[in-house]
């Protein structure tokens, strides 16, 4: 009945919890035993004061009840703390592993994967099992101890009152369940529903002046008030199985007092029933109602749940292609020398390849140029060297061995990659440059900072090196991002650096300086420079023009111009703005 | 040696005062009545509503306590002990109507000798008013739960579209200053827990305190003897309750805090991911995760045990008030001043007298963090940065435009660092004036002036005379036709991008794609116009985004076309075609353009060269290349590089 299998990948971090979950299991039973005492003492004393026989118990009677709930408090407390206390372990356990694993993917995985569904992973999908392992496992046992012994009281007393007094509370489980999935889905539309109002919103903020220059602000208001009209409508259509399943809880839920009032009462008047056990009964049932609505809950816990964990184990099931496998021990980069022997490349999902035949020596020290239009596979090319994604087809050399024969760790540590959308995480500026090293002292820091031009600009922000960037701290501009992420990069030290588009935000004097100073900082770097600006690639020993895929031109910058081809075309074209720079 | 230990010493305390994380946002805030009262004027269109609800309430209220009377009735009518004596019962309220309502339908009043077939039919008829109390109630129930939810979501969706259009009246500069990650959180999730707090906050509230109120007096009225007994636990509950409320606050705040912290720590990672792979930083990310994740456990932890604490203690307390009941009711059935009955009665009321309190508690916590929301809401709605404009002109008193003229304008976001400074020139119908310049000499100020995103803060714009700060803003834009680099190119259709909210027809749309050669963009789309564009126009290559937004400039036919060339490389083809389409686009047409190539530049009839916020050199292209000039050094640089 339920989807127990979507839960066994679990299994080991359960298992470490599985004493405390048993000693859970055990405080659940007492919890349950003691909770059906009451209604019984009370039906007790009913019977006493009734039959006027044995009055001097009442008082213990009383007493006996108050001991019964200080017992099951002490357990359904220690339930808490150990059977809840566990699903949290479980959780933090399994975000840990997550975590580290999605650490471990590579591009392949990435390029597929919206950072937003990932996301959802880490939050409610964690959620969703946790609350199976929590609420879902406590409710449930607990539902089934109290049944047990509130039936098998309530049947003693008799069992056809029993019969009849449950099926009100049978469909209170139904209603829930039938009810429960039906909230969910329309609630996941709501959801939906809000993500577009707060994508319009965004739109709307993010292209202010668009939106004011069109002067279209009240067709976008209505845009809005259409969209606020839909979802409150479905909000409605909830609130409406919410009224649904709340007004059957109610219903069923007394209903089953009035069955008893009819049955038991007639009972009553036919001798058949005392009015004790007649207070048992009503004591019993009160006792029932709310594990019957659990009983509906729980199984909607456990089907959402085992949505969510099969969505987990997709992830976890993922592996990285890019591995260890074929590692050596005995090689290592000293030099720096690339080649890429005709290498092709495809994203899994795509038909077209990325990069196609792409052939290329660069020595030791020396500098590629790479240039072409918006995706022609320039940045593909980037991340195949560090092997953020994986060679489709041909081969990659470093230092004459294939790429796949050094150990991951040893070829990032000799390579350092700055990429396009520079990325600075919201942490000190010394943190971030810092990034890739352990034990960077503070004047290595100031030093790769003078090195891109940002010592003076730093020390200018009210907490110098230790301002925090990002959200909570100031906003840098769209150049000093880059050049903080060029300051991580060179601070390792890389024998090979790769430069993805990194200094279209500064002007190109600036540039040229510290494309200079990187060869300075490390002698003979080898470096792969992607640059949409010319300028920065004139003294590279090699460029080659990327168009889909292929390199269609290759040379020097001087052979290139002289063959009047795309290249020369490009140059032509350089913007005004730069040499305009140039000029003072 | 010791020198480098203090450093790492000294590193690993940074570290920590930086985990130390902040959430930028306050997450409660304590009740306030200003801020109530303000928010009771949004339920003022919903008068009728919340009046019913309220009624709904009331009776609801009064209904769920019939039940137990009911049972009491039973009890100690029909289904007492011949041996009670019921003769001698006094008949007070309910048992006096139900003696009534007996006598009406021809039953005998129960007696001691009362047969057990005349019970039978008094136990019928307790059952049967029960049952159809329990009908009337699901009905009203069902109504009040809607009601509800009609009266919240009509507030929250009027709030959201006030502050929605509020921000659309405010200037540039107010976009210019506030996130619009944070902008969207107003629209969104503050508004949605002050939804909250209008369907199960406010309103049920009053329910949850009415029923308390209503289970007290019945009880009082019923026994007040031993009424006084049972409530003489009630001190005890609200002191509890008081105790929980303030821990569990405290760890809800901590759990939020820690949530939010590991979710922008995990958002960050995934967008990150390729630098820490680079990096190589896998381990020390993971280890600082599991850091985070292990404080957000313990949050976790502590606030199970106020919970774990809290539900026993209410359920003791009831329980030693059953025991109350058992004594001291059982000593009074003895001695003939309680019944049987009244035993049931104050049991059955007991049962639903904790799960209100229980839910005050609860309630209290969602007040509190909705009024944090209705705060930072309120404060969206009561900053108001709109600009200042002019009465509407009739349409036939609208003059053509006829000249824009820039008198010693200076602008600054901040006084200290000027973007311009006293810039004069003038645009007459028909021209087309180009400016140049380097990155931030100011190029895309003048645009934005232009179009009156903001105001100088010295000098005047006129347009035909007069300033454009005293014509009205809906006049004055919709004379231009804006392109800027990057190109807004929205989650709708491909047709809808272009039309932009304007009241175009389709025919025009076609035409205005045609005009800048852009027809095979529709044709590659495979439902055409009707296609929908993702986000940030992804499928689209940069040049088609280009021409999709010379379009939409196009498609209003503008008077004045405001052109930011994009700087981005496109293909050599495409970039033929956008040259195509901005020379149709300029012709006859009055055109202001931040241009970056020389080849758009010569055609211009007036260019203008703009330095650090100056403008230093302007005529056409003859003039300033025998001015000698920036410009003139600027072309021939461009000839010796061909």
């Amino acid at each position: 009945m339920f989807p127990f299998r979507a839960f066994r990948f679990l299994a080991p971090l359960v298992r470490e919890q599985r004493p405390i979950f048993l000693v859970g299991i055990v405080l659940i039973l007492l919890t349950s035993l003691s909770q059906v005492a009451v209604p019984r003492l009370v039906g007790l004393a009913i019977q006493k004061l009734e039959s006027g026989v044995g009055l001097h118990l009442i008082t213990p009677i009383a007493f006996a009840m108050v001991g019964a709930v200080l017992i099951r408090g002490l357990t359904s407390f220690w339930t808490r703390e150990t059977v809840i206390a566990s699903s949290r372990r479980i959780e933090k356990k399994l975000r840990d592993q997550l975590y580290e694993h999605i650490s471990s993917l590579d591009g392949s995985f990435y390029s597929k994967t919206h950072t937003g569904d990932l996301m959802s992973r880490f939050t409610s999908d964690i959620e969703a099992v946790r609350m199976v392992f929590g609420p879902a496992v406590m409710y449930s046992v607990q539902t089934a101890f109290t049944l047990i012994f509130a039936l098998s009281m309530m049947i003693q007393i008799d069992w056809k009152l029993t019969l009849y007094s449950l099926i009100p509370l049978g469909f209170l489980t139904v209603a829930i369940r039938v009810i429960g999935p039906k909230v969910h889905k329309e609630s996941m539309r709501a959801q939906e529903m809000l993500s577009g109002i707060s994508v319009h919103s965004q739109e709307n903020f993010a292209n202010a002046p668009v939106i004011k220059a069109f002067v279209v602000e009240d067709a976008e208001v209505e845009r809005m008030q259409r969209l606020s009209h839909d979802y409150f409508r479905q909000n409605l259509r909830i609130a409406k199985l919410r009224a649904i399943s709340g007004s059957a809880m109610w219903l069923f839920g007394d209903l089953a007092l009035v069955t008893l009032l009819l049955v038991g009462g007639t009972r009553i008047l036919s001798g058949e029933l005392g009015l004790g056990d007649f207070a048992t009964f009503n004591g019993c049932q009160l006792l029932l109602i709310w594990p019957m609505i659990a009983l509906g809950w729980v199984m909607n816990l456990f089907h959402r749940g085992a949505a969510s964990a099969e969505r987990l184990q997709a992830i976890l099931d993922a592996s990285p292609l890019v591995d260890n496998a074929q590692a050596r021990s005995d090689i290592n980069i000293s030099e720096g020398r690339v080649s890429f022997d005709k290498v092709s490349f495809r994203y899994l999902e795509s038909e077209r390849p990325a990069l196609e035949d792409v052939s290329f020596n660069l020595k030791a020290g020396g500098t590629l140029g790479i240039v072409g239009t918006t995706a022609s596979g320039k940045t593909s090319l980037l991340h195949l060297v560090p092997r953020l994604s994986p060679v489709s087809s041909g081969k990659i050399l470093i230092d004459g061995n294939m790429l796949e024969h050094y150990p991951l760790g040893e070829l990032r540590a000799a390579i350092s990659m700055v990429p396009q959308e520079p990325f600075l995480f919201s942490a000190t500026v010394a943190e971030n440059i810092s990034f890739g090293v352990d034990d960077a002292t503070h004047e290595e820091i100031v030093a790769v900072a003078r090195l891109v031009r940002m010592d003076q600009e730093i020390e200018k922000f009210p907490d110098g090196y230790n301002q925090r960037v990002g959200e909570r701290g100031i906003t840098l501009s769209g150049g000093q991002k880059q050049r903080l992420a060029i300051a991580r990069a060179i601070l390792q030290r890389p024998r090979i650096l790769l430069l993805d588009d990194v200094l279209s935000a500064v002007d190109s004097e600036t540039e040229t300086a510290i494309l200079a100073g990187l060869k300075d900082w490390t002698r003979d770097l080898t470096s792969l420079i992607v640059t949409h600006r010319l300028s920065a690639v004139t003294h590279a020993d090699e460029i080659v023009v990327l168009e889909d895929g292929r390199i269609v031109e290759r040379g020097t910058h001087q052979s290139l111009l002289e063959k009047k081809g795309r290249y020369d075309n490009l140059w032509k074209k350089q913007t005004i703005e730069s040499e305009l720079e140039d000029l003072e | 040696m010791i020198s480098r230990k203090n450093d790492k010493a000294e590193k690993k305390k940074e570290r920590d005062d930086s985990e130390d994380f902040h959430v930028e946002e306050v997450i409660d805030r304590p009740f306030s009545k200003a801020l109530a009262g303000r928010l009771l004027h949004y339920l003022k269109p919903y008068r009728l509503l919340v009046a019913s609800s309220i009624i709904l309430i009331l009776v609801n209220t009064g209904l769920s306590l019939i039940g137990p009377l009911l049972i009491k009735e039973a009890v100690d009518g029909p289904l007492a002990l011949p041996a009670q004596g019921i003769e001698e019962r006094e008949l007070t309220g309910l048992g006096q109507s139900m003696a009534d309502i007996g006598a009406w339908m021809g039953l005998d009043p129960i007696t001691v000798g009362a047969s057990a077939a005349d019970r039978a039919q008094w136990l019928w008829l307790l059952v049967g008013i029960y049952a159809s109390t329990l009908l009337i109630q699901i009905l009203m129930r069902y109504g009040e739960t809607m009601v509800l939810n009609l009266t919240g979501q009509n507030v929250m969706r009027d709030l959201r579209l006030q502050v929605f259009a509020h921000l659309q009246k405010q200037s540039a500069s107010f976009y210019h200053t506030n996130p619009v990650g944070r902008l969207v959180t107003r629209v969104t999730s503050d508004v949605e827990s002050l939804n909250e707090l209008f369907t199960s906050g406010f309103v049920t509230l009053v329910g949850d305190v009415l029923a308390i109120t209503g289970i007290v007096i019945m009880l009082f009225w019923t026994n007040s003897d031993l009424a006084l007994m049972v409530l003489s636990t009630a001190p005890v509950l609200l002191i509890s309750t008081t105790i929980f409320r303030k821990f569990a606050r405290k760890h809800y705040r901590e759990v939020r805090r820690r949530l939010a912290h590991i979710n922008a720590f995990t958002q960050e990672s995934i967008s990150g991911m390729e630098v820490i792979q680079v990096c190589r930083r896998e381990k020390e990310q993971a280890t600082r995760y599991s850091e985070i994740n292990g404080k957000l456990r313990n949050a976790h932890l502590k606030s199970i045990f106020w919970y774990a604490l809290f539900f026993p203690t209410v359920e003791l307390l009831s329980v030693v008030a059953l025991g109350i009941i058992v004594v001291q009711g059982g000593q009074r059935i003895e001695a003939g001043t309680a019944t049987f009955g009244e035993f049931f009665l104050f049991w059955t009321y007991l049962t639903r007298l904790f799960t209100p309190v229980r839910d005050l508690a609860e309630k209290y916590n969602l007040l509190q963090s909705a009024m944090a929301s209705s705060e930072r809401v309120f404060s969206v709605l009561d900053s108001d940065t709109s600009l200042s404009e002019g009465e509407p002109h009739s349409d036939e008193d609208l003059a053509p435009l006829n000249e824009i003229r820039f008198e010693g304008v200076s602008f600054a976001y901040d006084p200290k660092t000027p973007v311009l400074q006293n810039v004069s020139f003038s645009v007459k119908k028909g021209e087309t004036v180009a400016i140049v310049g380097a990155t931030g000499a100011g190029k895309s100020t003048i645009i934005n002036l232009l179009l009156r995103f903001h105001d100088p803060v010295s000098g005047s714009i006129t347009l035909n005379g007069a300033d454009i700060r005293e014509s009205s803003l809906v006049e004055h834009r919709e004379r231009f036709g804006l392109v800027l680099q990057d190109v807004a190119v929205l989650s709708r259709t491909l047709g809808e991008n272009i039309r932009f909210d304007r009241d175009i027809q389709r025919s025009k749309i076609l035409e205005a794609l045609e005009q800048v050669n852009g027809q095979d963009i529709i044709a590659r789309q495979s439902q055409g116009l009707d296609e929908p564009m993702m986000e940030r126009g992804r499928t689209l290559s940069s040049g088609e985004r280009q021409l999709v937004s010379f379009a939409r400039a196009l498609a209003g036919n503008p008077e004045i076309l405001v052109l930011d060339e994009a700087t981005s490389h496109v293909d050599t083809e495409t970039e033929t075609r956008i040259q195509a389409a901005i020379d149709k686009m300029v012709e006859g047409r009055t055109s202001v353009i931040v241009a970056h190539r020389l080849s758009t530049v010569r055609k211009a009839d007036r260019i203008l060269v703009l330095h650090h916020g100056q403008l230093r050199e302007s005529g056409t292209h003859d003039e300033l290349v025998s001015q000698d000039g920036i410009y003139a050094k600027l072309v021939k640089l461009q000839f010796q590089s061909r």
